[in-house]
């Protein structure tokens, strides 16, 4: 089940409102939370959730056995049990795939290939797990001996499918103990209704611009309209993924939970170095925690630095999808880090920001090509159009664009680099100053905003019930 | 004062919420206004002792998000398609069915939520207004000047895709041996495909739509057909592009033609048919009265939602002899998912029985179609009912079918497919 249904919106989430307010114990609220998160993956996923609830299952008895002992053996087992589960099911098809191509180069022998349904969120469950069991083992945090409470943390239906990552240590209070007050209630709320916005109103017309310019041949495309599907490629990625993340830590904060932010407008960094500080947070703090500074970090020379780099990089690029071109996306990021470092970051700040701006975004954009393009000759003849190797296609500017894709590209391109925030507060600031009764004005002010969330949420309802193109671009995560 | 409001706006949208809930036990007005009172009257005072926590804006934000989400699921549910296809129904509970019922329930809560259709009528008058766009672009397409046209993926591919050569061989082969078959049985059969309103008026569809429907697959079989001199076929698309110059041939906000359209398809078909049945005597523009009025209507329209945003201009063709055919519906148990009519024409001035396999196209041909024969026969059928045809042992087949259905001439009839000698018989004179 998505967000952005009319199942979720129209049922799941009053049900769930309902009976959250009606269990008032703890016990209570976490079990009949645990039993709607199910419901969530089931209607979804069908029968995958068995996978969901062996894995929390096994997960329980190897965090137990983890603080029961002083070894690193029951950790060991427990990553090789989680990973192998996520081999299985996300890259066990794409292995053979190319282990089929390396053998058919020397014999005509080919291992049998096969079909395993994706479990939608494996990907980010895993990892959670894997923090749970690793901060265990760390003595970070106790094991939970609740297995309501575990199964509830691996679970939660806000961050389920498409994160943020939370991290086990940054809710285990929560899940015990957590306030429900209507203050909390209308935060979240307004955060779920800029997220659902951000993902309804803007990723999705974004997506149909970029899924036309990615959908036809490339050589019938036209330069500029191949510029124009790529920035709205990046636009879309960013509202839908950050849109997500909103609704999902809206939708905590009107159940309780307080999860750490996922994106800090990464369209704004300077570098690519700020820029992974501000996009998808929760996984690169995970991939730092858990991978990164194990390996060694930057403390074991350039040399070592480097590889750490690269082996993150490249595990990020196949974390989000089995591909070699989600690869190349993840090691062009590398790469691009390996510069800065050995000296190009230093260089960068020496520059006008406003240069530091157009490389960062440039990269990020032309990376965006890997990511979104379904194999490497696709990319290939994507970057063709993005530089007229083509001639003139057929797919111009003109095609793929209408009013209202041409409106939304303006005004995500605007609240992308939070300049819808600034220029209200600036507003504001300069309407109250000089004024010695601020009050009126403030409550003006509060008023709009609370007027112009509710026609976001109507406008969102109401193209979730035509039920028209709304793309689920955390499928193959 | 902001207190006061507060109140009220509580108090509101406890009536409403509890109206609408209460409504489903269907009790007398008087009944379901009292008991909604009294819920939102109780309502109000428990929410007085927490009136401290709620400033104006939390209170307005918070519960009209609370009334936007419980009211689809309190409310009635919808019991009509806006895309004139069956709603999902309620799945069955079963153990063994356990996984297949969440997907099913799915669709079904989702094809009927309450207040679906209002809600999608509302964002698409928003979006044109707006952008003149519908919101649901895959679906309906708003071209120039109020045309609508359908833009479902299916619905391209399903008109636009290229044939290989293998499948226009098999599509004239298939069409040659359903001629030689009915021709065996002293039957002729008349092939007449019909074209998507997206070739007629090119002009007023969006460009995006207009290179994504750029091959035709009518255009593909006719091209094919222009070689064959077995297969009596008839290409109108011509006549209803020279006919825009006169009237518009497609209604604006829905797919099919309209009764001018048909009148030239019927006036393109005629003379074949007189060819081979000179007896046969067809109707000019002259026998009719024409007139023209605006409808608030369009299978488009509605699949946004709307019932009277649009009009479209409607041609009556009435005859000035007021000879209505008469008409009985027939009951084919071997066809159980096809309607079957048949009408009779005493003054038609001939002894023709026809047999028109037909698709939605043919609701409006048939008005000029049925009069013009002692006796027809109309099969809404997506393909030739053989057995059927063999019954009534018509005098001719005429085979309208619409450009998007052409997948369909892929597959030879079962009934003649089963006939293996004469497919047999057909191949040994072909090959020589």
């Amino acid at each position: 089940m998505v967000f952005s249904s009319p199942i979720f919106l129209f049922l799941f989430l009053p049900v769930t409102l309902l009976l959250t307010l009606l269990t008032h114990k703890y016990k209570f609220r976490n079990l009949t939370l645990l039993i709607l998160s199910m419901f969530f993956y089931a209607f979804g996923e069908g029968e995958l959730i068995l996978l969901m609830f062996g894995s929390i299952t096994i997960n329980y008895f190897i965090g137990l056995w983890i603080g029961r002992v002083n070894s690193k053996f029951p950790l060991v087992v427990g990553v090789i049990v989680n990973i192998g589960a996520l081999v299985i099911y996300k890259y066990l098809g794409f292995i053979i795939y190319n282990l089929n191509e390396v053998l058919s180069l020397f014999f005509h022998y080919q291992l049998p290939n096969v079909k395993i349904k994706l479990p939608v969120g494996i990907s980010f469950y895993t990892f959670q797990i894997l923090s749970y069991l690793i901060d265990v083992y760390r003595r970070k945090n106790e094991p939970q001996k609740s297995y309501i409470d575990l199964a509830l943390y691996i679970s939660l239906f806000p961050q389920l499918i498409a994160g943020p990552i939370v991290r086990y240590k940054d809710v285990a209070m929560q899940i015990v103990h957590r306030k429900l007050n209507s203050h909390l209630f209308q935060i979240g709320l307004e955060r779920f209704i800029i997220g659902l916005g951000k993902k309804m109103i803007i990723a999705n017309v974004m997506a149909m611009a970029a899924d036309v310019a990615f959908g036809v041949e490339s050589s019938m495309l036209s330069a500029p309209a191949a510029w124009f599907g790529i920035i709205c490629y990046s636009l879309q990625l960013y509202f839908d993924f950050s849109g997500y993340s909103d609704m999902a830590i809206g939708l905590g904060k009107m159940l309780g939970f307080d999860f750490l932010e996922n994106f800090r407008f990464p369209y704004t960094s300077r570098s690519i170095r700020e820029f992974w500080q501000r996009w998808h947070i929760s996984l690169s703090n995970w991939f730092r925690d858990y991978l990164y500074i194990p390996l060694g970090g930057n403390q074991k020379g350039k040399g070592r630095t480097f590889f750490n780099l690269y082996t993150v990089f490249f595990l990020t690029g196949l974390w989000h999808g089995t591909s070699w071109n989600f690869v190349l996306w993840g090691l062009g990021h590398g790469t691009l880090m390996v510069i800065e470092r050995v000296g190009f970051g230093k260089l960068l700040l020496k520059i006008p920001p406003i240069f530091q701006h157009v490389y960062t975004l440039l990269s990020v954009v032309l990376l965006w090509v890997f990511f979104r393009a379904e194999t490497l000759p696709d990319a290939i003849g994507y970057f063709n159009a993005l530089f007229n190797f083509n001639g003139n296609g057929h797919y111009t500017f003109a095609v793929i664009s209408d009013n209202e894709i041409i409106t939304f590209f303006i005004i995500g391109l605007i609240l992308s680099v939070n300049g819808f925030n600034r220029a209200i507060k600036k507003i504001f600031v300069l309407t109250i100053r000089n004024k010695s009764n601020r009050a009126p004005i403030r409550s003006i002010f509060r008023m709009s905003r609370t007027i112009f969330l509710l026609m976001v949420l109507f406008y969102s309802g109401m193209i979730i019930a035509t039920g028209s193109y709304n793309p689920f671009i955390y499928f193959r995560f | 004062m902001k207190t006061k409001i507060n109140i009220s706006l509580f108090f509101a949208y406890s009536f409403v919420l509890s109206n609408v809930i209460v409504d489903q036990l269907h009790l007398s007005t008087i009944w379901n206004y009292s008991i909604s009172f009294l819920v939102a009257f109780v309502g109000t005072l428990i929410f007085k002792a927490k009136i401290k926590d709620f400033s104006l804006n939390k209170s307005l934000l918070i519960f009209t998000f609370l009334i936007f989400i419980f009211l689809p699921l309190v409310g009635k549910k919808e019991i009509t398609s806006l895309e004139n296809r069956t709603l999902a129904p309620m799945p069955e509970w079963r153990w063994s069915n356990i996984w297949k019922f969440f997907f099913q329930y799915q669709s079904y809560f989702e094809d009927r939520f309450a207040y679906r259709n209002e809600m999608i009528a509302g964002i698409n008058r928003i979006k044109i207004n707006i952008f003149h766009k519908s919101a649901m672009s895959d679906l309906v397409a708003i071209g120039d000047n109020g045309w609508f046209f359908m833009a479902k993926k299916d619905y391209i591919m399903a008109t636009s895709a290229i044939y290989t050569e293998a499948q226009l061989d098999t599509i004239v082969f298939n069409l040659e041996l359903v001629t030689k078959y009915f021709a065996s049985k002293n039957i002729k059969y008349y092939f007449m495909m019909l074209p998507v309103k997206a070739r007629i008026y090119p002009e007023h569809m969006l460009s995006l739509q207009l290179l994504e429907m750029t091959n035709s697959k009518m255009d593909q079989i006719y091209e094919r057909l222009k070689k064959n001199q077995i297969i009596k076929s008839i290409d109108c698309k011509q006549e209803l592009i020279d006919g825009k110059k006169v009237r518009d041939t497609y209604y604006q906000t829905d797919t099919h033609w309209n009764m001018f359209g048909a009148f030239l398809g019927y006036k393109k078909l005629m003379p074949l048919l007189q060819s081979d049945f000179p007896n046969l005597t067809a109707y000019n523009e002259n026998d009719f009265v024409v007139d023209s009025i605006m409808l608030y209507d369009g299978n488009l329209q509605k699949m946004l939602g709307f019932t009277n945003m649009f009009q479209m201009k409607h041609f009556s063709f009435k005859f000035k002899n007021s000879n209505e055919p008469i008409t009985i519906t027939l009951n084919i148990l071997d066809y159980p998912n096809a309607q079957f009519t048949e009408s009779q024409m005493p003054h038609s001035g001939n002894n023709l029985k026809l047999f028109l396999v037909r698709d939605s196209f043919s609701e409006l041909l048939k008005i000029f179609l049925v009069p013009t024969f002692n006796t027809s026969v109309l099969a809404w059928t997506p393909n030739i009912p053989v057995t059927a045809v063999l019954q009534e042992s018509p005098d001719l087949v005429v085979h309208e079918m619409l450009e998007l259905f052409s997948d369909n001439l892929l597959k030879l009839p079962p009934e003649i497919l089963a006939d293996q000698d004469f497919i047999n018989e057909y191949m040994r004179n072909r090959n020589k």
